[in-house]
């Protein structure tokens, strides 16, 4: 089966896993594998950054926590941001625009993460979530449906970063993912140590630039291939007809 | 050492250290004693004035203190035990320590014994700690010191700096750990021993944190969903509660004995208001009874109310006895309380 048609399916997965409280089951232990707010009505997985700044705001050591980043980074970095994450799927329905990434951008979302960790500190409040457009999806819009939500100013709060990142992904492709998103960033740190990863057959690479065409997030997959960045979606390895790059499971080979 | 044997090493101590502290239970208060030495007269009296220091995120509960020395000593009446330190709190116990007439005289050794709990999630721990106290015993003339009303507590009295909680200091340890791993892989690309390394960090970590009940913290910080902490609405402090006149008013003409239900959770920055609303409304009217319930020891309750549904719960609620309605949240509380209530428009 192809990277992208494999992708679908796992991405449905994520969005079923997300929503699986529609079986009446509750709230789990589970930490969700990308941004995921467990304020959603049908959500049984825990958002890591929700969860990350009540730690904070409770003074709690968040072993726990910590633990289940190492265990997803090390499984697949930011292959969840490309293959799991549903609001990374949503990011990928507006991908008409596969423009090139701007790098120093892009560390953007280490600051966004810092800013979580240091706001939760200082305020002793999620400040995150009260902007975080995953929830505006997930809980602002469906709380109002539900009648417990009004349109107050936290809601048109959540509306306006939530307009203002749909515009962003929609004219970057990925853009979220790319610049402002604090999961991506976490995960980000393990991908170069991460099981899931891109490998590069320099010798059957003619650099043409067909693999750079396909990435979502604006990387050169044949220079680029260990990048923070990379959501490993597999895309630049369908797109090179020279099968100079491959998705591969297991430890890397040392480079 | 071959490289094998290293990190099997590595991996042994890292257990082995995650597995002492997870089932270590660890002091979290420190103490000092004053006078030191304690001066007192044969039959006679003396001021003993215990410290106590809370350097954790903990609350430390029945804090007491008992003497276990000789004898010939022992408290003027039993000390007043502090019923709670919370975290970074100070607070102190004093005691008043007798000397009996037959008490030996010169330098001596006395002991304290204090015990408290604390608790993580649903696991509690009871630590004892025996402290040391340097007596000197004098002949009978010298004065008594310290005054007859025996012991009394005072929570809060000073504000000594907090220490650094151990457990922040080795979540800081697996931080840096974790860090070196991926440092170490990026500069050499060695990643199979940083793949391992991180491994067992994550095995470690997990391993403590479900020790500590951190999964359970994690479930129920899922389970709620308090209204001002993701953005719902606004958390507003108590303090602005302000009933309006035409609050007041309505409340005058209310005709029935009513019954409200205020549903709230520890950590819930919007719940506060919501008491502090349904207390005011009561003091305007004597036909207005009140219960404040924590959702987390009245789960069974929310749940019949609706509070908590398919496992996942929505505080503030305010409810009324007799009634199916519940109130979500605090927007426009006052208007909607009133409704609740029959008296408002």
């Amino acid at each position: 089966m192809k990277a992208t048609s494999a992708r679908r399916w796992t991405q449905g997965l994520g969005l079923l896993f997300g929503l699986f409280g529609i079986t009446g089951i509750g709230m789990t232990h589970v930490l969700f594998p990308g941004l995921h707010c467990y304020a959603c009505p049908l959500a049984v997985t825990v958002c890591p950054i929700g969860l990350m700044q009540n730690l904070i705001v409770f003074g709690t050591p968040p072993f726990f926590w910590l633990g289940a980043i190492l265990a997803y980074g090390l499984l697949a970095g930011r292959g969840f941001c490309g293959w799991f994450c549903p609001f990374g799927t949503l990011n990928d329905l507006l991908a008409f625009r596969r423009v090139r990434i701007s790098k120093p951008f892009s560390y953007t979302k280490f600051a966004v993460l810092l800013a979580t960790a240091a706001a939760a500190w200082y305020l002793a409040d999620t400040v995150f979530c009260k902007l975080c457009p995953v929830a505006s999806i997930e809980a602002s819009i469906p709380y109002l449906l539900l009648g417990v939500a009004k349109v107050n100013r936290p809601f048109l709060v959540h509306m306006g970063t939530l307009g203002g990142t749909l515009v962003g992904m929609v004219l970057i492709s990925r853009f979220w993912c790319r610049y402002l998103c604090p999961m991506g960033g976490l995960l980000a740190l393990f991908n170069r140590v991460s099981l899931l990863h891109l490998d590069l057959d320099a010798a059957r690479c003619a650099g043409c630039s067909a693999c750079t065409a396909r990435c979502p997030m604006g990387l050169e997959p044949h220079t680029e291939h260990d990048d923070h960045n990379c959501i490993k979606c597999g895309e630049c390895v369908e797109g090179c007809h020279l099968g100079a790059l491959s998705l591969r499971y297991g430890i890397r080979k040392r480079t | 050492m071959s490289r094998r044997g290293a990190v099997g090493g590595f991996a042994v101590i890292l257990v082995a250290s995650f597995a002492l502290a997870a089932l270590a239970q660890e002091p979290i208060l420190t103490f000092s004693i004053s006078p030191q030495p304690v001066i007192i007269a044969v039959g006679g009296r003396a001021e003993v004035r215990l410290a106590v220091e809370n350097g954790s995120v903990r609350e430390a509960d029945d804090i007491e203190a008992a003497w276990i020395g000789s004898d010939d000593l022992a408290f003027a009446a039993e000390p007043e035990p502090i019923k709670l330190l919370n975290p970074f709190e100070t607070g102190s116990i004093r005691m008043v320590l007798a000397a009996s007439t037959e008490a030996g005289e010169g330098e001596r050794a006395g002991r304290l014994e204090v015990i408290y709990t604390y608790c993580i999630g649903d696991v509690c721990y009871q630590i004892v700690e025996e402290l040391d106290v340097n007596l000197l015993v004098e002949p009978a003339d010298n004065p008594i010191v310290g005054d007859d009303e025996g012991t009394d507590v005072i929570v809060g009295e000073t504000s000594a700096e907090p220490r650094l909680p151990w457990s922040w200091i080795g979540f800081g340890l697996v931080l840096a750990f974790v860090g070196a791993a991926i440092v170490f892989a990026a500069r050499t690309g060695r990643k199979a021993v940083a793949v391992v390394a991180l491994a067992l960090l994550l095995a470690g970590a997990l391993a403590y944190g479900v020790v500590r009940n951190q999964h359970e913290q994690a479930q129920a910080i899922g389970a709620v969903l308090c209204t001002s902490c993701v953005g719902i609405e606004e958390a507003r402090a108590s303090d602005d509660v302000r009933l309006s006149a035409e609050a007041i008013a309505a409340l005058g003409i209310l005709a029935e004995d009513v019954e409200l239900t205020v549903f709230y959770a520890v950590w819930c920055h919007s719940c506060p208001f919501a008491e502090a609303m349904v207390e005011r409304m009561a003091e305007a009217s004597d036909r207005i009874e009140y219960t404040f319930v924590d959702v987390e020891t009245a789960p069974e309750l929310a749940e019949r109310h609706g509070i908590i549904r398919s496992g996942r719960t929505v505080v503030p609620a305010i409810t009324r006895a007799g009634t199916e309605e519940v109130l979500f949240g605090i927007e426009d509380l006052e208007d909607r309380l009133l409704r609740l209530l029959g008296v408002g428009e």
